[in-house]
């Protein structure tokens, strides 16, 4: 748990990828995925998304799982066991957020 | 037709460098290769593209993923040169951020990189004029000329280093000074 306060807050960026991986997708189909998911709002740049790959990989909160059929250069990951457990955690962190927000700002959510 | 143009940027003016590049497409020429201080084009319709440059340095993903990525997102791979790769796409009205980078952490990532880099290739340079050089008395020189020239080159080098890594850092520390992440 300590542990995964160390990575929290994440980046509106990195916690999209970590929630678009709770299924296998390859780097395009994140960028697909954050998109439809976010209406268009959230567009991950080439590098962004890559860096974020590498960083999440490092910290093992996504691991391999194989290649795209059809293009062995499109390789798919998926979430870990951990990476859950931190965006559970970033997920009630920004739900504190919101109600705080509403209440004092007096908007009714 | 291909056309080369001599020139050379220092890694702290990528500005100067992309609007150069997207200058030459608007009027009709391409890059293609990227040497030492060399731009080599090639001449086709004029288009408004747009560059973007990146620098990897120890990487786990491989680089045939890496570009796969890029290639994918709509960025074409133009070339490489000592860990920098330069990307392009035609411009397009829809596409409001037309950038490898859309948040600070990203962005400040590719100059830590950079730093990271140059601070390694930095070592011998600093040894040689922190170290070698003072200990170097003149009996022990046997080839005077050649010492003094070596000596000029080498503090040169030294002094372009420090103002890059100075220069990069400055950079680095303004995208840190952003409010937004």
């Amino acid at each position: 748990m300590n542990n995964i306060k160390r990575f929290s807050p994440l980046t509106e960026a990195t916690y999209y990828i970590l929630l678009a991986l709770v299924e296998p997708l390859h780097g395009y189909g994140i960028i697909k995925k954050v998109e439809e998911m976010t209406t268009g709002r959230v567009r991950l740049a080439a590098g962004t998304l890559y860096g974020a790959l590498s960083t999440l990989l490092d910290h093992k909160q996504i691991i391999l799982i194989g290649e795209d059929k059809g293009n062995k250069r499109r390789k798919l990951y998926q979430i870990t066991e951990s990476g859950r457990v931190l965006l559970n955690y970033e997920i009630e962190r920004l739900q504190e957020m919101v109600s705080n927000g509403a209440r004092e700002m007096g908007v009714s959510i | 037709m291909k056309k080369t143009v001599r020139k050379m940027f220092f890694a702290w003016n990528g500005d100067k460098e992309k609007e150069f590049l997207e200058e030459m497409a608007l009027k009709g020429y391409r890059l293609v290769k990227v040497k030492f201080g060399k731009y080599v084009f090639e001449e086709e319709q004029p288009k408004k593209l747009i560059y973007q440059f990146d620098f990897r340095s120890f990487d786990k993903i491989s680089e045939a993923e890496y570009l796969q990525i890029y290639e994918d997102a709509g960025w074409s791979f133009v070339a490489r040169i000592a860990g920098w790769y330069y990307f392009s796409r035609e411009w397009n009205q829809e596409e409001i951020d037309l950038s490898l980078f859309n948040n600070n952490r990203s962005r400040s990532a590719m100059y830590k990189r950079l730093l990271f880099f140059l601070l390694l290739t930095g070592f011998p340079l600093y040894y040689q004029v922190l170290l070698f050089f003072p200990a170097m008395t003149e009996a022990k020189i046997e080839l005077p000329r050649f010492y003094f020239l070596f000596r000029i080159i080498v503090l040169i080098l030294t002094g372009l280093h420090l103002l890059a890594v100075v220069r990069i850092f400055y950079l680095y520390l303004n995208i840190k000074r952003d409010i937004s992440e």
